[in-house]
């Protein structure tokens, strides 16, 4: 059970880095098209997220498949296997001279990537908890969580009395 | 089962049997000048028809009357009398009403203008000829929708749901008011697929009249009763060939010259819908610098007000709207209203124009130069730069190469342009770098090796990049040791990456032009190539790559030189294969250009070399500019061709520019509809000149909008077509085969010629059944020879055949003048001009009225029509090639060779100079002379005999010809092939 909430945390983590370059890059691409940043910089800028964002990808997508969690990790599978296949293709870099055609598809690629990630990222939530929660469904830990729960209880009828009061 | 079999096929020229009663001149005139030309129409020069067309010639709104149709819009029911032509662009538009006199004769006439080879005049299939149907009889109903689309018109009541042209809904603002909106059901309505509207049928008659060519091809198959005759097919050849690709009279005097900028049509559609009917690429060939159209006038000569609207920032020019008293005025291109500076305050005449238009150039001309003030300046005007960096290793000697780059570089200084400002440098590289101290107090100047090709650093902070002037002794020197110290180089290695490297070190502070000689395959350090020129890849996924940049350093490098505002030119020699691809990535994305001469030998390339070079280093050069291109609102710049890199969405930056480059543009909606009646275009680029002035070349031109595709086709311009249809494909082959690119170029044409049939159908009574013969080819007037044209591109170079028939390094020559090239270029490139120059009849190759060398009537560029008892001269746009028949007599060699007879061998015989006491060689070299003329490339010129082994390499300029590669098509089976394509899809 530890090794299930430390797998799903790691996920979690991994899956917040993946938003945060998906963003960044799509952050950095509008910018470009708004003309508020020149294509040097946005190139150097993108490219500068694009490998990290690879290596937490795979990172993740190990971490997932040698867990064996099927599902999750078979979907961020298929994602890795279209990184691998734009990085042999050379294509993985935005390239400077040919940023302003490919500023498009490049966004939209990367839109569609962070649908992918925000709907992961849900997932890893929500196994999270859900390990969480299952992990105080054993007879110690629903003596744990009925403890939370009632220390809970009383410290939120204290504050409304109190608020009552005043 | 045609009702007029054989009346369209085959026919010779004219064309356009209207042609002399509309305009009522005697001559032949430009074919495209014709009914439904640009001004406003005027009665008087409408086409007659038959009372029945009378409906159909109602006016036009889309027209390119630039103001709102007014008044009486029902033209029939008012015959308004010939008025002046109004005065455009501020004029009111002559609603061009149709007069109902004096239309009956057209018939008679038409028979009678009709060519030879036409069928009698029944054949003519009744409504493919201006005059109208029977069917049109106006019959009382006022007001015949012209706009087709108009809201109204699309009530079921029409009675024709669905026949509406695809147009989305006509612009409320441009319906004559009062007009009503809905036609009475006509007569022969009930026909499906007669649907029409008198709009349309205004357009078509104008229209068919000048696209049935009587040289329309029929089906194979069909009796040959003089039908499939290809010498009839139209073709940018023979008198009147040049007119054919050329623009179109300009839509208003102020518009800039064609020279600057040519749209592939004259008018822009109204709305997206309208603009997806039009399959062909709709843009902009932008020549901001071309030499051709003269001089352009300063607006500011003692540095006044440069007056820009607030919004858009575009530059004053003739067609912005006076108001208030001259106090304010709308922009052209936003509608913002802007205040008037006071300084550049006056007032208007009764016509709302400013009384002091005719002095200030850019109120009265399309074309116009600012001197820019210092907020046009990141940094104080740059000097005129110029690196060389020339490979020394053991090709460079070996060739010659090194030699003749020293004497005409040495012979070019004087030439160069800034006087005293100017600065040089110099480094050489073999497998290490050499740099040279050219400090003007040196008597000769000191080498510096450097060993390091890794990291490569400059050895000495200054003194490298000295003022010419100032050095000139240490330079001279210089350029006389080169060859000498290298002449027995034996270093094979070639470390140009590094050497490029350093030459950025040297020249990043200031920018400017590198000049690198390279004499083989780099093959040291970074940027070094490998032989990855495999033919086996071709038809694979792969193919694309034989055609980009191998090493990622190529475009990083370029993109840093154009951030340093450094243009590089490259000249290759390579014997062998050089991945000009790899090395083409350079002079592509900083504004510079790439010259290939393929097994340089001295003796024999150096002329060529000599003259590239010279004319490189001596043209007037923008240095630092960069480019804009605005339109008006509602539409938008999508995408780009040319050498240059871009730096925003729609700016251009170029390190240098110069006469020889041209940008292309594609335009698109940005909104669903237009609302203007005018639409423009503005190029400005803004540069510093030689002599250190920032300035702003102003180009604009005006177009209408226009709400019917038949205007867009009667507008078009196939040269400008065609140029920006092979940049495309040219940057389309760098991401996907040549197979695919090629078809989609046909694809293309076909789309386009099926949607102007349907257009033909629809106005067409009774639909195809009894109007158009089926087997008729219709091809639009002003874009006739688009078929051969694209098939010419298809035959070019660039995008021939698969890897046996041309090497990526050819391609990419090729690939390269036709991106940056201009119009004139890329028609040569597409369907070379071929002058016979056998015979002393007439004035070609005399100076001319014009003061110009006068050039033969061209040929066709096909074997068939060239006299094996005659010499002919092809200008391809890269070479010129004397083709000598085969039974050319004796005198001809003797008069232009001073031979007796015919040698073994043809190859080496040369034209120049001229021999003495022949007028025959004087007129050859002086047609040569004004062939080469002011061009970047410098054709050199090869003579081939007809029946040797050498033919081989004039094939692939004969279009028209089919040629050994497999799938290559003659023009008759592109013709055949085409009006297959069309009839399987059209149904």
């Amino acid at each position: 059970m530890p090794w299930e909430l430390l797998t799903y945390l790691v996920a979690f983590l991994l899956q917040s880095a993946l938003l945060g370059c998906c963003m960044y890059q799509l952050i950095q691409l509008s910018d470009l098209e708004s003309d508020y940043i020149n294509p040097h910089d946005a190139t150097n800028n993108v490219n500068w997220v694009v490998l990290p964002e690879y290596g937490c990808q795979a990172a993740l997508t190990a971490v997932l498949l040698l867990t064996g969690h099927w599902l999750y990790g078979g979907l961020h599978a298929v994602l890795l296997a279209y990184h691998v296949r734009q990085f042999l293709r050379r294509q993985h870099l935005a390239d400077v001279t040919e940023i302003f055609r490919q500023v498009g598809p490049r966004k939209q690629r990367e839109m569609a990537k962070l649908v992918f990630y925000l709907l992961t990222f849900i997932l890893a939530i929500y196994k999270l908890i859900e390990v969480i929660v299952l992990a105080f469904l054993t007879p110690a830990g629903r003596k744990a969580a009925a403890k939370v729960l009632r220390d809970a209880a009383a410290s939120m009828h204290r504050l409304m009395r109190r608020r009552s009061l005043l | 089962m045609q009702p007029g079999p054989g009346g369209y096929p085959g026919a010779p020229a004219p064309y356009n049997p209207y042609a002399q009663q509309q305009q009522g001149q005697p001559g032949p005139r430009p074919p495209m000048a014709g009914p439904g030309g640009y001004q406003p129409q005027q009665p008087g020069l409408r086409p007659p028809g038959p009372p029945g067309a009378v409906p159909a010639a109602a006016p036009r709104p889309m027209g390119y009357a630039p103001q709102p149709v007014t008044g009486a819009a029902n033209g029939f029911s008012s015959a308004a009398p010939p008025g002046p032509k109004p005065p455009q662009p501020a004029g009111v538009g002559m609603p061009g009403a149709a007069p109902a006199a004096g239309v009956p004769q057209a018939p008679q006439q038409q028979q009678a203008a009709a060519a030879p080879g036409l069928g009698a005049p029944g054949m003519l299939a009744p409504g493919m000829r201006p005059p109208g149907p029977p069917m049109m009889q106006p019959g009382g109903m006022p007001g015949q929708p012209q706009q087709p689309g108009v809201p109204g018109m699309q009530a079921p009541g029409a009675g024709v749901p669905g026949m509406q042209p695809p147009g989305p809904p006509g612009l409320g603002s441009l319906r004559p008011p009062g007009v009503p909106s809905l036609g009475a059901p006509q007569p022969g309505m009930g026909m499906p697929g007669a649907g029409y509207d008198a709009g349309m049928q205004a357009a078509l008659d104008k229209f068919e009249t000048l696209s049935l060519g009587p040289s329309a091809p029929t089906m194979p198959g069909q009796p040959a009763d003089g039908g499939v005759n290809p010498a009839a097919f139209p073709r940018p050849a023979g008198p009147g060939g040049e007119a054919q690709v050329g623009p179109p009279p300009a839509y208003s005097h102020y518009n800039c010259k064609p020279e600057f900028v040519r749209m592939t049509s004259y008018a822009v559609p109204n709305s997206q819908a309208l603009k997806a009917r039009w399959h062909l690429p709709y843009g902009a060939v932008v020549h901001p610098l071309a030499e051709l159209a003269g001089p352009v006038a300063v607006a500011n000569p003692s540095g006044g007000p440069i007056i820009r609207c607030k919004r858009c920032r575009t530059y004053m020019n003739p067609f912005m709207q006076w108001m208030d008293g001259g106090r304010r005025y709308s922009c052209n291109v936003c509608s913002m209203v802007n205040e008037v500076p006071v300084e550049y305050f006056c007032t208007l005449d009764a016509a709302g124009r400013r009384i002091d238009q005719a002095e200030r150039p850019e109120l009265c001309s399309g074309s116009v130069e600012y001197i820019a003030p210092a907020e046009y300046m990141v940094r104080a005007p740059m000097p005129p730069t110029y690196v060389f960096v020339i490979d020394v290793s053991f090709a460079a000697a070996a060739s010659g190469m090194l030699g003749a780059v020293c004497a005409t570089i040495k012979e070019s200084l004087d030439l160069l342009p800034g006087d005293e400002r100017t600065q040089v440098a110099f480094i050489t590289f073999d497998n290490t770098l050499h740099f040279y101290n050219l400090k003007s107090t040196l008597s000769v100047p000191q080498q510096m090796v450097v060993a390091e090709i890794d990291d490569p650093f400059v050895p000495l902070p200054d003194d490298l990049l000295v003022n010419l002037r100032e050095s000139r002794a240490v330079v001279d020197a210089l350029l006389d040791s080169l060859p000498q110290s290298y002449g027995r180089a034996s270093q094979v290695e070639s470390a140009m990456g590094p050497a490029l490297q350093a030459a950025f070190l040297v020249m990043n502070h200031i920018g400017g032009k590198l000049l690198l000689f390279q004499a083989a395959a780099p093959s040291l350090g970074i940027g070094r190539i490998k032989a990855r020129d495999n033919p086996a890849l071709y038809g694979t996924d792969r193919e694309y790559s034989l055609r980009t940049p191998d090493d990622p350093f190529y475009k990083r490098f370029s993109a840093e030189a154009s951030r340093f505002q450094i243009c590089v030119d490259v000249f290759a020699f390579g014997s062998a294969y050089m991945d000009l691809p790899s090395l083409g990535a350079l002079p592509k994305y900083t504004g510079g250009q790439l010259y290939y001469y393929p097994g340089f030998a001295a003796e024999r390339d150096g002329g060529k070399l000599h003259a590239e070079l010279r004319r490189n280093l001596s043209r007037e050069t923008a240095w630092e500019a960069v480019m804009r291109i605005r339109c008006s609102k509602g539409l938008r710049v999508s995408a780009f061709f040319g050498h240059f890199f871009i730096r925003s969405t729609d700016l251009l930056a170029l390190p240098a520019c110069d006469a020889d480059k041209s940008f292309s543009v594609e335009i698109t909606h940005e909104e669903t509809l237009l609302s203007g009646q005018v639409a423009y275009l503005q190029a400005a680029l803004l540069y510093t000149n030689s002599s250190g002035e920032r300035r702003i070349r102003v180009h604009t031109i005006a177009m209408p909008v226009v709400s019917e595709l038949i205007d867009l086709y009667k507008t078009a311009d196939a040269g400008a077509t065609v140029a920006l249809m092979g940049k495309h494909a040219v940057e389309r082959s760098f991401s996907s085969k040549l197979d695919d690119v090629r078809s989609a170029l046909q694809q293309r044409l076909v789309a386009s010629l099926r949607e102007y049939r349907m257009l033909h159908m629809r106005g067409t009574p009774g639909g195809m059944g009894a109007g158009l013969s089926p087997n008729a080819l219709v091809l639009p007037e002003r874009l006739k020879s688009m078929p051969l044209l694209t098939l010419g591109l298809t035959k070019t170079a660039a995008l021939r055949g698969t890897g046996r028939d041309v090497n990526s390094d050819e391609r990419t020559a090729v690939g390269h003048t036709l991106m940056a090239g201009s119009v004139y270029n890329a028609l040569r490139t597409v369907y070379p001009d071929c002058y016979p120059v056998y015979e002393l009849a007439g004035n070609w190759g005399n100076e001319g009225a014009d003061g110009r060398v006068e050039l033969p009537a061209t040929v066709p560029a096909g074997l068939e029509y060239f006299n094996p008892a005659g010499a002919y001269l092809i200008d391809n746009g890269r070479t010129l090639i004397l083709w000598l028949g085969q039974a050319l007599p004796p005198p001809f060699y003797q008069q232009a060779f001073g031979l007796q007879g015919p040698p073994q061998d043809a190859s080496g015989l040369n034209p120049e100079p001229v021999r003495q006491g022949s007028e025959l060689s004087a007129r050859i070299n002086a047609v040569l002379g004004r062939l080469r003329g002011h061009k970047e490339l410098w054709q050199e010129c090869w003579t081939i005999r007809q029946g040797t082994p050498m033919e081989a390499h004039v094939m692939p300029f004969l279009v028209e010809d089919r040629q050994a590669a497999a799938g290559s098509m003659g023009y008759l089976d592109c013709m055949q092939q085409l009006q297959k394509m069309l009839m399987s899809k059209a149904g």
